[in-house]
């Protein structure tokens, strides 16, 4: 199984990881943390390299989270396998100044 | 951990040891690099402006130029003037005695009756200055007197995912260890000031955090630019990034995850150890030269396009999580971590390759800039208006 693609998650809170080379529709692939599988995704369409896959299943309006902190909440549900980008997420931060501490 | 360092007679630690021949103005450079070229040791500090200016430009000017003195990689300082610059050499010279022993003179063009006379006194000042610093031994010092500046530049996809988060690492043990991690380029923070905020160690530092990207992102509207809406730009989405948090985010993740101790202004020395935020452009030679001003030794640069990047008082690491790059611009990049996007290393692993390579050149090893002599030194000069086009 070492020819699985792999995709890297940046922080165990997250609910998205990054793809290390272009996943095609249909393809497995390992989410790897701290260089061990966490676990194991099937792709729902073609995901460009560095781009974000959806390992946890995100409702419209969800969180998306990053690092650890939160990149954006999305615009519709993504299911697990789906390309999360410009299409199904949105900032918070931009349109949104009166934003507290 | 101990690091082995030149000690200062103000108590702080240089990690490299240079006289520097500081020009108070563009007047002043060219007579400030004939004194350079003649000695040996030294390195010559043009000036991007240093008269001609007012309120903040000035300002900054005249505490960077003292910052610049003060940083601890320098043994001494020669100050050349023209003599009637806004600058005022001989009152900077009177400021920065007031702050340190450290070994300085002046000299300016008008007052020693030319090029050739200001050169000529400037060369032997300098050459017994050198001599002086020659005698300087590295001691075995404690690691938490390492003062580390941050930047990144030429970003790619790799770098929020790679170079960054494993600089953070770094940044990590670092403070852990006791040391001081500076991060800049206030443009990059527009978006994260909240999450930033909330990492502050009071209410003070918070608002300092929040004030410094609202000023900057006022002052960007008055010009007519809006930058939350300009970010990501369309090569970022095209790498993956899908929000202007997002982007920031990969920034921001080259300090760590430390608490913030504090927010200074452009070429300010913190007082606090740990995690600083300086308030520096986006321009990264600009950035990096207030980061010298603030007493940082030494430098880490990530990259994902490359750069070629040095300074002329700090040793710059570059590294890059692309490995096309390093290949590519092998003689310029220092440090290759894209391990961290093949899965064979961690981030966290990657972020300890850094620490050693932040040892090693700390105890001597030279970067590739430093092999070739870089010097890169801009003083970030404000907004000033004298003409319209």
């Amino acid at each position: 199984m070492a020819d699985l693609k792999q995709a890297i998650l940046m922080n165990e809170k997250d609910n998205v990881a990054i793809v290390l080379a272009q996943i095609r529709n249909g393809e497995r692939g390992q989410v790897v943390f701290n260089k061990e599988i966490v676990v194991e995704v099937t792709a729902l369409e073609d995901i460009e390299t560095y781009h974000k896959i959806a390992i946890k299943p995100i409702q419209d309006g969800d969180i998306v989270y990053k690092y650890g902190e939160i990149i954006g909440k999305a615009v519709c549900s993504i299911g697990v396998g789906q390309h999360v980008h410009i299409d199904n997420i949105e900032s918070v931060m931009v349109g949104n100044e009166s934003q507290s501490v | 951990m101990k690091v082995k360092a030149y000690k200062r007679p103000d108590g702080k630690y240089g990690i490299r040891n240079k006289v520097i021949i500081l020009s108070t103005a563009g007047c002043a450079n060219e007579t400030a690099r004939l004194i350079s070229q003649q000695v040996r040791g030294t390195v010559n500090i043009p000036n991007p402006k240093g008269c001609g200016q007012i309120g903040k430009g000035i300002e900054i000017m005249r505490r960077t130029l003292i910052g610049l003195s003060l940083n601890p990689n320098v043994f001494g300082t020669i100050i050349v003037g023209l003599g009637c610059e806004t600058t005022q050499p001989y009152k900077l010279y009177e400021e920065i005695k007031e702050r340190s022993n450290k070994p300085i003179d002046v000299i300016t063009i008008q007052d020693e009756g030319g090029t050739l006379k200001a050169t000529e006194k400037g060369v032997k000042l300098a050459g017994k200055m050198v001599e002086d610093m020659s005698k300087v031994k590295r001691e075995e010092v404690d690691i938490s007197n390492i003062v580390l500046a941050t930047n990144c530049g030429g970003s790619d996809a790799t770098s929020g995912i790679s170079a960054n988060p494993a600089l953070g690492c770094c940044s990590d043990t670092l403070i852990n260890m006791g040391g001081t991690v500076i991060l800049g380029e206030t443009t990059e923070l527009i978006g994260t000031e909240h999450i930033l905020a909330r990492r502050a160690k009071d209410d003070t530092v918070g608002k300092d955090i929040l004030k410094i990207v609202k000023d900057l992102e006022l002052e960007f509207h008055k010009l007519g630019i809006d930058v939350k809406g300009a970010n990501p730009t369309p090569g970022n989405m095209k790498g993956g990034l899908s929000t202007l948090e997002e982007k920031a985010l990969g920034g921001i993740s080259k300090g760590g995850s430390s608490t913030i101790n504090e927010v200074v202004c452009y070429g300010d020395i913190p007082k606090s150890k740990g995690l600083v935020i300086m308030d520096t452009p986006g321009y990264d030679i600009e950035s990096i030269t207030g980061m010298t001003a603030g007493g940082a030794q030494i430098c880490i640069f990530t990259t994902g396009r490359g750069s070629p990047i040095g300074n002329p008082l700090m040793p710059v690491i570059k590294i890059t999580g692309n490995k096309q790059t390093y290949e590519k611009m092998f003689d310029n990049m220092d440090l290759d971590i894209s391990d961290a996007l093949t899965g064979k290393r961690s981030i966290n692993e990657c972020g300890d390759m850094i620490f050693h390579e932040l040892l090693d050149v700390c105890n001597g090893k030279y970067t590739k800039a430093e092999s070739y002599g870089f010097s890169d030194i801009c003083i970030y000069r404000n907004q000033e208006v004298w003409c319209y086009l």
